[in-house]
């Protein structure tokens, strides 16, 4: 599934996210220290520029399976709305689910391209954090099973509208093995 | 009136103990700390988030959160212990009567649980406690 086709649902159930997140062929090579630093570097790099049609940050990301998943925050903040318990209830539901139970996940973080751009990227990578913080601890998933990493607005979901809802959203990606 | 008293206490212990000894999955759980929680977290700890003990801790010092958050916050999270514990070792606390029951089977932990699931009456009662516990039927 491409990450264009992935939607957010408000009633994703367990076997949906199962679903969506079985199926990982080849691994890739993901390092979310590189990704953060190569995110920082564009922006500082482009600073200002327009958020129209600016090309994605992590490609590789694309034809990994992969999820949409609607998660409710606070607003400038990372405290994940008690309404959205349920839903990273649900994620952790699919994560212990036996066919999945051998793979690691990333958490991905995204914002519009409302705001400053640097200020959208931390926020991002804070809001990440905070679902796999809660995945890890609360809910109790081995913390091998999870990566996080915040994109801020350098991978916009819908491109030609950068400030559009869409593109604030978590994204749950398969990644590689555990064993 | 006194009597009244211990018969409700020792009735509601029987059902916060029977509650306990239960898993639930991961989603039920939160669906209780929502229902049961929701309005004292808009109250007392609105910018608190669910993680490292942080939402329990800030719930369990505010004097004004309702007990029976507090109770159904402790007993979620026993669950959850449970269940999460449960779904790590069931494989392990089960390998002996995989491989006497469902030795034909090709590996893949989805396959030996499902052929586990089916010959209930057969596997032994730790691991059949370990597949209830996880939830798997």
């Amino acid at each position: 599934m491409t990450c264009i086709q992935a939607r957010a649902q408000a009633t994703l159930t367990t076997t949906n996210l199962v679903d969506g997140l079985v199926g990982l062929e080849t691994t890739p090579n993901i390092d979310v220290a590189v990704m953060r630093s190569v995110a920082l570097e564009r922006i500082k790099r482009e600073g200002g520029q327009s958020a129209i049609n600016r090309p994605p940050i992590a490609e590789m990301l694309y034809n990994l399976p992969q999820l949409t998943v609607e998660i409710q925050f606070n607003l400038n903040s990372a405290v994940i709305n008690p309404v959205s318990y349920p839903t990273l209830g649900r994620v952790a539901d699919a994560l212990y689910h036996p066919v999945l139970s051998a793979y690691r996940v990333l958490v991905v973080g995204h914002t519009d391209s409302t705001g400053r751009r640097e200020y959208n990227l931390s926020l991002s990578e804070k809001r990440a954090t905070a679902i796999h913080e809660a995945l890890v601890t609360t809910f109790r998933v081995p913390p091998q099973r999870i990566l996080s990493v915040g994109l801020g607005e350098e991978q916009l979901q819908d491109r030609e509208h950068p400030q559009a809802a869409v593109n604030r959203r978590v994204q749950i990606v398969t990644v590689g093995k555990i064993r | 009136m006194k009597r009244f008293w211990w018969m409700t206490l020792i009735s509601m212990m029987a059902v916060s103990s029977g509650a306990s000894s239960q898993t639930m999955s991961f989603e039920q759980a939160a669906v209780v700390l929502l229902n049961s929680c929701g309005k004292d977290i808009g109250k007392y700890c609105r910018n608190v988030n669910l993680g490292a003990g942080r939402m329990r801790s800030c719930l369990l010092q505010n004097a004004g959160v309702s007990a029976a958050c507090k109770a159904d916050w402790a007993r979620v999270a026993v669950a959850v212990q449970k269940r999460a514990k449960a779904r790590v070792t069931v494989l392990k606390v089960c390998e002996a009567d995989a491989l006497q029951l469902c030795g034909m089977v090709q590996k893949g932990d989805g396959q030996i649980l499902d052929c586990m699931v089916a010959a209930q009456r057969g596997v032994s009662a730790t691991c059949n406690q370990a597949i209830t516990d996880a939830g798997y039927r």
